[in-house]
């Protein structure tokens, strides 16, 4: 059954029956990457997809290009010795359109036999993933894969999610610190693996004097990608930027910084919907702020929706809807130094990946992901520092 | 009278607050300049804060009353009030209702029920209402069951014992249109309310889904009851007493004691009156707490005060509606679901 409604999972779904009839297989097996490689071409010849940019998204991801490239790059021989633990539940959370496809992509790569629950909200696009799906198991050759995986949904306290909870090999629980720690502590069974994906906050480093010297142009399609980081989804992905750091005289990154500003300013206004009670939010999040530190602070209004905190502000969770703290560096090292703890990604503009290199020879930056301004929102089967694919599977010791 | 004669009260409570509410303070602070100089520029408190935080600007020790709303969404406000400030609330009150309804201490049927009234579970908005407005009653009836079924036979006697005298019918919007409707339904033709005013505020949210109007249910009350007045009011148990009633033209003025303006959907900047924004309401009650200035999730069209032609001189706003949660994009905020 590859898809059930809160219903019918409710009545008819049997993990009992579920596991029987399915066996695991090796870890990154070649039919598991030639059947992803089959989906990513259905996606993407069909003009539908097109529509939906975080479906495109999607079907690069599971690209047969990409998928050997992250074998070559993040896999080592082992990987012939690694199979799939068994079940998989992936509970996935209700506001990101796609992320069960990610989450479901890395059950399904490590060799495991996956079920997926659905956000409960219907999205276009996740409807439309799943029929891809459907149609591309219907064909002759991929038919036996069919019986491995289930997308369902349930409600939060479905009495037969919480049954499968105790029987299930493996669980990968995304939606923040409530979420996860809810959910681990349903979590019956002693051998499970468990793979959580807790609240985190995100920052990003600007070379100043480059900026300071950028042309408008250049400016402008380092704002759009920064939007993409940002703005798109109200600044509220864990990857999304909160902190930013501007490395360079005072005078370049006071520079920087208004040439920055003005241009994402323009962006936002080109692009950005404010929704319903969300600016009052962001209103509100002001007293939060002062509320959870029992201070006032110095707020700048940078420009209309751009507002900056200097550095010494940290919001209960994160900042959102535009609102970010700043440092001012004299030199690129000095990140690790106002790095948080929970820090996720850097996303960087003006510097070569070569020159964290360098830096994390004096020890580890604090945190786990540092990709160019603009693939902030990039899922990967590496993240929060973690190669699911290794996570997901077991190793098989032969002496 | 000009609407800003009451900025001056309003930015002494303004000091006030600042100077004996901590997160009133640290909250002006950082957002909005520090020396005011006209209402616009005040601070102004996110209704929403009322839930979050516990706002007082007295010695807790002179707390009488904490009021709390009905909270259809998440926690209930918590208002919290003082000896001075419960009183001035009742008397402006009692001043907006002479000065609206006409003669106070009528004979009032309240269409609620037996649980509201008499629920000891804190202090419901709806209870609030009831009780700030029963001051007006010279006697009081019941008129619903607690399934909000009108309650036939004491109703009927009630209306019989003040066949003479005018009366007032007060309740929640949705309240006296499903008691309209259950009138009709029931097909009860002996209830005629033509001497009677009706009062309604509140929970006009539940008609609004139902896309039912005002003007919709002023047939409904004439075509059931023979009522030709209903009167409909705005107010928010955060400022109790500042009372906002209908006019004859169907807008609701601001109080003596209030004022009123909307604010950008984009950026939160003062719109010119006339246009649709989100409102913000403004009191000179407010003096146990920081409830002077504060920005509803209310949509509305507020015109300047001498420009309606009911005659009454203080601004009046139309209400179009509220504004909507927004979903949550990306993940930090998401609950699995």
């Amino acid at each position: 059954m590859l898809f059930l409604d809160e219903g019918s999972f409710e009545q008819q779904f049997n993990l009992g029956e579920f596991a029987a009839t399915n066996t695991v297989s090796r870890a990154f097996h070649p039919e598991r990457v030639a059947f992803l490689s089959a989906l990513s071409k259905k996606l993407l010849s069909s003009a539908t997809t097109r529509g939906h940019p975080d479906l495109v998204t999607v079907a690069y991801f599971c690209r047969k290009a990409s998928l050997s490239r992250f074998e070559r790059q993040h896999l080592d021989s082992s990987i012939k010795n690694r199979w799939g633990r068994g079940v998989c539940l992936h509970i996935c959370p209700g506001n990101i359109p796609l992320n069960f496809a990610f989450s479901f992509f890395m059950g399904f790569l490590s060799g495991n036999v996956n079920l997926v629950r659905l956000p409960s909200r219907v999205f276009p696009q996740a409807t439309l993933f799943l029929e891809f799906l459907k149609a591309l198991l219907q064909e002759p050759q991929w038919q036996k894969l069919a019986s491995q995986m289930t997308f369902f949904r349930s409600s939060r306290n479905s009495p037969k999610l919480l049954q499968i909870l105790d029987l299930v090999d493996a669980m990968v629980v995304w939606g923040g610190d409530t979420t996860v720690i809810d959910f681990r502590e349903k979590a019956g069974s002693p051998g499970l693996v468990f793979l959580g994906f807790p609240d985190r906050v995100s920052s990003c480093v600007l070379n100043a004097p480059l900026i300071a010297n950028s042309s408008d142009v250049e400016i402008r399609n380092l704002a759009e990608r920064f939007y993409n980081d940002t703005f798109l989804v109200d600044q509220n992905a864990c990857s999304s930027p909160s902190l930013l750091f501007w490395v360079g005289s005072q005078a370049d990154c006071r520079a920087a910084q208004e040439i920055f500003f003005a241009s994402l300013q323009g962006v936002v206004d080109e692009k950005w919907a404010i929704e319903g009670t969300n600016l009052i939010e962001k209103q509100l999040d002001l007293f939060r702020l002062c509320g959870a530190h029992n201070r006032a602070f110095k707020l700048e209004r940078a420009t209309r929706d751009i507002w900056i905190f200097d550095g010494s502000a940290t919001a209960p969770k994160s900042f959102r809807l535009g609102v970010f703290t700043q440092h001012n560096l004299d030199a690129l090292e000095e990140i690790s130094e106002h790095c948080r703890p929970r820090e996720q990604t850097l996303t960087y503009y003006g510097y070569e990946p070569a020159d964290f290199a360098v830096m994390c020879e004096g020890g580890p930056l604090n945190v786990d992901r540092i990709v160019p301004v603009g693939r902030a929102l990039d899922m990967g089967l590496i993240w929060d520092g973690r190669n699911t694919i290794y996570e997901l599977s077991r190793q098989l010791l032969v002496e | 009278m000009n609407a800003d004669s009451i900025f001056e009260p309003l930015a002494w409570l303004d000091a006030h607050h600042r100077k004996h509410c901590d997160y009133y303070r640290y909250y002006a602070e950082t957002a909005f300049a520090d020396n005011p100089t006209t209402k616009e520029e005040l601070p102004f408190v996110p209704v929403r804060a009322f839930k979050e935080f516990d706002l007082f600007s007295v010695p807790e020790d002179a707390i009488v009353k904490v009021m709390h709303s009905s909270g259809t969404t998440g926690a209930p406000s918590k208002i919290y009030l003082d000896n001075a400030t419960a009183k001035a609330q009742t008397k402006s009150l009692a001043l907006d209702f002479k000065k609206n309804i006409g003669k106070s201490r009528l004979p009032m049927l309240i269409v609620d029920n037996e649980k509201t009234v008499n629920s000891r579970s804190g202090y419901s908005a709806r209870q609030a209402a009831i009780n700030g407005f029963s001051m007006f009653a010279k006697k009081k009836c019941l008129a619903l069951d607690e399934k909000n079924q009108i309650r036939v036979e004491p109703v009927l006697a009630f209306l019989e014992e003040h066949e003479d005298e005018p009366i007032l019918v007060f309740g929640f919007t949705f309240l006296i249109y499903e008691f309209l409707l259950n009138i009709r339904n029931k097909n009860i033709a002996s209830i005629d309310l033509g001497r009677a005013t009706i009062l309604h505020g509140g929970g006009w949210k539940k008609l609004a889904d139902k896309s039912i109007s005002n003007t919709a249910l002023k047939a409904l009350a004439l075509q059931t009851v023979n009522c030709k007045k209903l009167v409909n009011y705005y107010g928010m148990i955060e400022q109790t007493g500042s009372i906002y009633f209908e006019c004859e033209k169907g807008r609701l003025h601001a109080p003596e004691t209030g004022d009123i303006l909307t604010r950008s959907f984009r950026d939160l900047s003062v719109v010119e009156a006339g246009n649709p924004g989100i409102i913000q309401v403004f009191s000179t009650l407010q003096h146990s707490y920081p409830g002077h200035s504060i920005l509803t999730e209310d949509i509305g069209l507020v015109l300047p005060g001498g420009e309606c032609s009911c005659g009454n001189p203080r601004p009046s706003v139309e209400i179009l509606g509220r504004l909507e949660r927004a979903e949550v994009r990306g993940c930090s905020d998401a609950i699995s679901g």
